[in-house]
């Protein structure tokens, strides 16, 4: 099969040849070269400016470390003591705060007591 | 034309200098070195170049940032030995994307430019006039066809060489240089494009 590939004559392409024209050749190498050693040159150079900032970057996270290092323990101190005391339940339950102390004693309540535990924080 | 025993500077036959000795004096810092090394390949990435353009002009002008870029990213070619399969990655990136910017500017007219030398303006404008055909010829091709025929035809690359660039296999590259050639030759007509040659 592949001999009978190789038997499709070339059809002459040499006109399209980019080397045939020494002259012009020399021209856009000369140009290439330049080019290209002028954009190694410019990225070397960023490429510095990188180092260099990256040189003051681990020093300046490195004193980051410390200071957060330094601070945590303080701010979760902080943050322990301001945390608020769960509230009973029979205040979340919404029930009246001397109605509460009624239920937790052992002896049986007053009328009065009732009435003042009930309606007394609202009567006028 | 070309035949399968390769061009200097193929796998076949090792270039010299090699070219991971260009590189490392490129990459400390010998214009010389590069420049030897865009001569090697100039005639390659131009044929990739022109295979995904199908203009001259911006094939050089392809040629050119793809070089620049290449020898900017020089250090990112882990592999010197597979230098030219990598520029050619490059060029045909830079290739595709200026076809598809280009698609509304047709520029004939720098093709004929671009094939005056001006010694001879009659043998300037024939040979123009002939470049001008053979592209027109060549548009009528698929990428991979005008790839493999100007790699082959015109960079004299073995199929081998050409499958490893393409990135198809040595078989798949002979089926695409009959049919290139086949529809190259459909496309031409009567045209001779020998007759200004044999002067």
């Amino acid at each position: 099969m592949n001999d009978d590939l190789d038997h499709e004559p070339p059809v002459d392409l040499r006109s399209l040849d980019p080397t045939r024209d020494p002259a012009r050749l020399g021209a856009l190498l000369g140009a290439i070269t330049a080019d290209a050693m002028a954009a190694r040159r410019a990225r070397a150079e960023r490429g510095g400016v990188l180092v260099e900032l990256a040189g003051w970057s681990r020093p300046a996270l490195a004193a980051a470390a410390l200071v957060l290092a330094v601070a945590l323990p303080t701010l979760w101190r902080a943050r322990a003591r301001a945390v608020p005391a769960p509230l009973p339940a029979t205040d979340t339950m919404g029930i009246p705060r001397q109605l509460a102390l009624i239920l937790h004693t052992s002896r049986a309540p007053t009328v009065a007591e009732l009435h003042d535990a009930v309606l007394g924080e609202s009567a006028p | 034309m070309a035949t399968d025993s390769g061009p200097a500077g193929s796998a076949t036959s090792p270039p010299d200098p090699p070219d991971a000795q260009l590189i490392a004096a490129t990459r400390a810092g010998s214009a010389a070195a590069f420049e030897t090394l865009a001569r090697r390949y100039y005639r390659l990435a131009f044929a990739v170049a022109l295979a995904h353009t199908a203009n001259r002009a911006d094939a050089e002008d392809v040629c050119h940032d793809a070089f620049v870029r290449a020898a900017e990213r020089l250090e990112e070619c882990r592999k010197p030995d597979r230098f030219a399969p990598w520029l050619c990655t490059i060029v045909r990136n830079r290739a595709r994307n200026v076809a598809a910017h280009r698609r509304v500017r047709r520029t004939s007219t720098l093709e004929h430019h671009t094939a005056a030398s001006g010694d001879d303006p009659e043998r300037d404008a024939r040979i123009g006039e002939l470049r001008s055909r053979l592209v027109a010829a060549l548009a009528t091709l698929s990428p991979v066809q005008r790839e493999v025929v100007l790699l082959h035809d015109v960079d004299e690359r073995t199929h081998d060489e050409i499958a490893a660039i393409v990135g198809t296999s040595s078989g798949m590259s002979r089926q695409h240089l009959f049919n290139a050639r086949k529809k190259l030759r459909a496309a031409l007509g009567p045209y001779d494009t020998r007759e200004y040659f044999n002067e």
